[in-house]
């Protein structure tokens, strides 16, 4: 399945810290380092599986928690409507 | 015959104009209004109608055609016309964000105490107010400028039922000190404290009070960004900005120190703050006021 970002949602950087809020209602959503990670991937038009394997590839010590941690993400983002699915 | 008068509230330089009939409906808005800013230098934005006879137990609240409360119970009217008030002041308001928080002031500047309804702000800022702060509000704030001053709206320290036993736990008071009524109860702050002088202090502290039953008692401190996002849980009146204020709120979020505090009890909670925060949080009592 592979998700993009809805452009209504803007981000803000904080020191170490990301907020994404949308335009349109005022709601804000903190991403930790992963999230940040995934949303990043997403608007470049990463799938997921493709971001899963980036990550593997990079972090080999930390294998055995990057899909769980991907996936935890991807579903809180996409809860929040900050990722649309894309059926295209 | 009755007396007659007009109360004006000027909170965010508006005009809400209250018309009172008798001595009670008198004696009722200077409770709940008495601590608020006058301003009758331009048109009411509202004028609304007010009767109170204690006597009868006979409560209404008018505005132009709309009946807003009629009824036996004081406490609903008073909540009404409080929630009537705010809504009339922000609903419009540019100059400043609005900020759903309680609020105390030491001499080191002021305390934010954002939080949703149920999550124990009036009942954590009664407490304080107890203990030796200057009270500020228990319901919102307007957050002004780029360093920015806290303008509370000042008004009776206003709790729901089920916190009545914990009030009584630190604070004497009697039927004839409250608007009281089977939802909730109304008390003038200055039985917590009684000095009590209007003040727009700098903002130096940010807290989110979340009472849960049962919890130890944590504080935590939070980075601008979580803070940030917390704090739009409690911004209301972000649409009346072009990019709703976020920009603005994230600024006060990187220049303030954010934390957020868990609690069930306050036999604890007083040296649990005092070890966090000793610049803010020593030693008070009512005959050591912040200046």
């Amino acid at each position: 399945m592979n998700y993009r970002v809805n452009p209504e949602f803007k981000v803000e950087e904080f020191d170490n810290e990301i907020l994404l809020y949308t335009v349109s209602n005022a709601t804000g959503i903190y991403l930790n380092q992963t999230a940040y990670l995934v949303w990043k991937m997403c608007e470049s038009g990463t799938s997921i599986e493709e971001i899963i394997t980036f990550l593997e590839k990079e972090y080999p010590e930390q294998r055995n928690e990057i899909r769980k941690d991907v996936l935890t993400a991807v579903t809180s983002l996409a809860a929040s409507d900050a990722l649309l699915k894309d059926n295209a | 015959m009755h007396n007659t008068g007009s109360f004006h509230v000027g909170f965010a330089e508006q005009n809400i104009k209250i018309n009172w009939q008798g001595s009670d409906s008198r004696e009722l808005i200077e409770f709940l209004c008495g601590d608020l800013p006058n301003n009758t230098s331009n048109n009411p934005r509202s004028v609304y109608d007010l009767e109170v006879d204690y006597a009868h137990s006979r409560f209404t609240l008018g505005c132009e055609e709309r009946r807003l409360y009629c009824g036996d119970d004081c406490y609903e009217l008073a909540y009404a016309l409080i929630n009537e008030i705010i809504y009339q002041c922000i609903v419009d308001l540019k100059d400043g964000l609005a900020i759903h928080a309680g609020a105390v002031h030491s001499g080191q500047g002021g305390i934010l105490l954002p939080g949703k309804s149920g999550s124990g702000k009036s009942t954590l800022t009664a407490w304080l107010v107890s203990r030796g702060w200057r009270y500020l509000t228990d319901e919102l704030v307007l957050l002004q400028g780029t360093n920015p001053k806290i303008i509370p709206f000042t008004r009776p320290v206003s709790l729901k039922a089920g916190s009545l036993k914990v009030l009584k736990s630190f604070v004497d008071f009697n039927k004839e000190s409250a608007v009281a009524g089977p939802g909730g109860i109304m008390l003038a702050h200055r039985l917590m404290n009684p000095h009590f002088i209007q003040v727009t202090p700098p903002l130096a502290l940010i807290i989110f009070p979340q009472y849960v039953a049962g919890s130890m008692t944590e504080i935590t401190r939070i980075g601008g960004a979580l803070g940030c996002a917390q704090l739009m849980e409690c911004y209301v009146n972000a649409r009346n900005f072009k990019d709703h204020g976020v920009e603005r709120l994230a600024g006060i979020a990187r220049t303030t120190p954010i934390y957020r505090l868990k609690y069930s009890s306050f036999d604890v909670l007083y040296e649990a703050l005092n070890n966090a925060f000793p610049e803010f949080f020593h030693e008070r009592s009512q005959n050591n006021i912040p200046s």
